[in-house]
């Protein structure tokens, strides 16, 4: 504990101080932002939840069925599944690159310390991302308390302690890895670790009931051994309806979890005191020639990219989870609302990414007879680009899958202003902070900067994709500025971004060469 | 005399590539021993194996006779590693990385302040009070080095630690390695500098593409040569093959 608080308290400032930014984001005003941003991205989806529940708040005996729940279990079955997988498919690899890449990792291991501090150490540093599926989670917790009248106060602590489990877990999954893996295998398993999770979800998804084109006896009977599944007696033992159980404050649930808690804990504590310090990225024994590539700048650019797993990773996972949200829920909305928030968060986090490789080789590039203009705009194009192949492979996915309109295709044009716009804006507020922390795998962001930019691409992202969904809405009865959303919304945000973007390129520019 | 750092068939593998080939050293209590080799030869390796940073894929380390595989936290208590590359936290003033040390090997602080204060003056470290991302290469090292010799170690690992010292830096450092070493510890030291190890090491060890080609004082090495060399210079191209560079520069 000792060494835990001193690694807590030294070993965290790992750049200088900023000392001219103006405004001080830290402390109380910081935290309100933050609950804002939260608070806007969870209420609507609490509402939607809670309208949800109302209507299928309705007793299984009441429909013949003769289990001890609610109708509505199936939507507590659901988004704590997609949720929790969603945080522990974040937060893992998150953890683990931030060990693996933190530079001073080799100084650690000199010190007389033990590894599991190090290890807990670091993966903490690690846990900012993945944060946002777990505020979901405790407000889906919270919306169902409030439908089954449960004791609030008491079901919110019991879903603290189903996000503790999550973090245990993440923390368990991380210290396998750390334990056994070095960094070059560190993309292998990690996309194993991806696919696997997701074949698992699929697999578990197919357990829910088919209503469709199905006899009313046929439903009576996928709903009777569904619930069997979620309501039977053996029940609670699953882990996957843990959180309804929490949530419903089932004490013998609150027991099983809690040991499980303890037993990860100690299972944690003694993996990662051997994990291991090993960088090797294997050596060719043969020397290669040296291609000579008629574009220089983009090739390093292109390898940079992908040769870092936390981008594969982004990627992959910026295709998946919209491709399964939109497949499941058939219909293009719910993709639509991941793919603008993994296509826009992780676009400005890819080009910070790469600006800040060029921060750590810093002057190199000035020494080189490469325009500063065209080295931004190779940095701000590539994200874009792959996010706009990611946004048009979901929308061919639903094409094929769910039969989407043709008219949503209009939407890419849109998208990529968007997309653009995120890139230079995630260049610019690097460029005009280059000291930032940016050892682990994410360029670290003051509060008032991660919040700009990822609420409003996100926010430009939706205004693009939903008012093109909205046009399928439209009849005789739509009211005037439904319409003129539908119609106007993704245009004003196109001309608005471009706008944007060509401010921002040019401070961009200007920050660049104030670079010294 | 005690052995201080001892490898037996130490090896490490990097994918198929052999960095360290069956290292076997015997370094007693009190001696100051250079490592040689040319770049990419696996010094680093080996003292990043000696140390605990890098697990081996083969053989044993010991360190004051306890086995480094399960004696880790006690031997890195013991010994004192200066890195290649001095990477120290931006953040932090050089007081307060200082303060980090003292409390993670809870040295006592009555002690510990009058040494930290003379070996700053002798090394003109003035700016403890400033941050290290403002330090340059041989300040963060200064830095580095007071942090090390403060706790007096028992064995201390040094790769290439004149890099970057200015000359009085330097020869300080020489100075106060010696008298470490007259007072019992152990030194085990890279560098590139031969002047270094032909003046201070009390004995030499040659490594080349990961294997240990010659070791001894610089009389014993000298018998090495086939050639008659005497400079060690001229001894260590001949032992690593690398004589060649007068024919190079010749046909440039
Ligand atoms: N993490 C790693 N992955 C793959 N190969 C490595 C790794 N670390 C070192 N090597 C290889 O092992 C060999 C020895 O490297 P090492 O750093 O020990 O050399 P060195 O003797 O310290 O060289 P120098 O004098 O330049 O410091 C080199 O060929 C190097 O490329
Ligand atoms: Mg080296």
């Amino acid at each position: 504990m000792r060494e835990f608080l001193l690694l807590n308290k030294y070993a965290s400032k790992v750049t200088k101080p900023n000392k001219n930014s103006k405004i001080n984001f830290s402390g109380i005003l910081g935290w309100i932002i933050t609950i804002i941003v939260m608070l806007s991205l969870t209420i609507p989806l609490g509402l939607v939840f809670y309208q949800i529940g109302k209507a299928l708040i309705i007793p299984l005996t009441s429909l013949g069925l003769n289990y001890d729940g609610y109708l509505f279990d199936i939507y507590m079955f659901i988004y704590p599944l997609t949720l929790g997988l969603m945080s522990v498919l974040t937060l893992v690899p998150s953890m683990v690159f931030n060990i693996y890449e933190s530079e001073d990792l080799e100084f650690l291991f000199t010190l007389p310390i033990r590894k599991s501090s190090i290890f807990i150490f670091k993966s903490i540093m690690g846990l900012s991302m993945g944060m946002i599926p777990l505020a979901m989670l405790v407000v889906i917790g919270i919306v169902y308390a409030i439908l089954i009248e449960a004791n609030i106060i008491l079901s919110v602590m019991a879903i603290l302690l189903f996000i503790l489990l999550l973090l245990f877990l993440s923390l368990l999954l991380g210290s396998v890895f750390a334990r056994i893996m070095t960094k070059s295998s560190a993309k292998t398993i990690s996309q194993v670790f991806l696919y696997v999770s997701i074949i698992g979800y699929v697999v578990i998804m197919n357990l829910m009931p088919r209503q469709i084109n199905a006899s009313p006896e046929e439903t009576l009977n996928s709903f009777n051994s569904f619930f069997g599944i979620i309501r039977g007696e053996y029940s609670y033992l699953l882990p996957i309806n843990w959180f309804m159980y929490l949530t419903s404050l089932d004490l013998k649930t609150i027991g099983l979890v809690s040991l499980s808690i303890v037993i990860m804990g100690y299972f944690i504590y003694k993996n990662s005191n051997h994990f291991a310090l090993e960088s090797g990225r294997g050596k060719a024994k043969v020397a290669k020639g040296v291609n000579v590539s008629r574009h220089p700048v983009i090739n390093k650019e292109l390898r940079l990219t992908f040769r870092n797993p936390q981008n594969l990773f982004g990627i992959a996972y910026a295709i998946v989870f919209p491709v399964i949200m939109l497949l499941i829920n058939k219909q293009f909305i719910s993709g639509a609302m991941f793919v603008a928030l993994f296509a826009s968060m992780y676009t400005s986090n890819l080009s910070m990414q790469l600006m800040s490789v060029e921060r750590k080789t810093w002057p190199l590039t000035r020494l080189l007879p490469v325009d500063d203009g065209f080295v931004l705009k190779v940095k701000a194009m590539i994200p874009a680009a792959i996010y706009t192949l990611v946004y048009l492979i979901v929308l061919i996915v639903a094409y094929f899958g769910i039969g989407l309109n043709p008219i949503m295709f209009l939407s890419i044009i849109p998208m990529i202003s968007v997309l653009l716009f995120s890139s230079y804006f995630g260049l610019y507020i690097f460029l005009k902070d280059p000291n930032r922390d940016s050892n682990g795998p994410a360029v670290k962001l003051s509060f008032r900067e991660s919040v700009s930019i990822q609420f409003t691409s996100f926010l430009f992202g939706l205004g693009s994709i939903i008012p093109f969904v909205m046009l399928d809405y439209i009849n005789e009865n739509s009211k005037i500025w439904f319409k003129m959303i539908a119609w106007f919304g993704p245009w004003i945000i196109l001309i608005a971004t471009v706008a944007i973007t060509t401010k921002t390129v040019k401070s961009a520019k200007k920050a660049l060469q104030n670079w010294e | 005399m005690e052995t201080y750092v001892k490898s037996v068939d130490l090896s490490k593998r990097f994918g198929d590539y052999i960095a360290v080939n069956k290292v076997n050293l015997d370094v007693k209590q009190g001696e100051i021993y250079g490592f040689l080799g040319p770049n990419g030869a696996g010094k680093t390796t080996t003292i990043r194996m000696l140390t605990g940073t890098l697990k081996p894929s083969e053989g044993e380390v010991h360190i004051c006779g306890l086995p480094l595989r399960d004696r880790e936290l006690e031997i890195k208590r013991m010994i004192g590693v200066i890195p290649d590359e001095p990477k120290l936290y931006e953040g932090l003033r050089g007081n307060e990385f200082l303060d980090f040390i003292i409390g993670i090997y809870q040295l006592n602080k009555d002690d510990i302040i009058p040494k930290i204060e003379e070996l700053s003056s002798a090394f003109g470290v003035d700016y403890l009070n400033d941050y290290i991302g403002d330090y340059s290469h041989g300040m963060k090292q200064k830095l580095m080095l007071i942090s090390v010799l403060m706790r007096e170690p028992k064995v201390m690992f040094l790769d290439e630690p004149t890099v970057g010292l200015d000359a009085r830096s330097a020869r300080l450092l020489k100075d106060l390695l010696t008298k470490t070493a007259q007072k019992g510890s152990t030194v085990f030291i890279t560098t590139h500098v031969l002047e270094i190890a032909e003046k201070m090491c009390d004995r030499i060890g040659i490594i080349n593409e990961g294997k240990l080609i010659a070791e001894g004082n610089l009389e014993e090495l000298r018998l090495l040569s086939k050639e008659g060399n005497t400079s060690l210079e001229d001894l260590f191209l001949e032992l690593t093959g690398n004589e060649d560079v007068v024919d190079i520069v010749e046909a440039l």
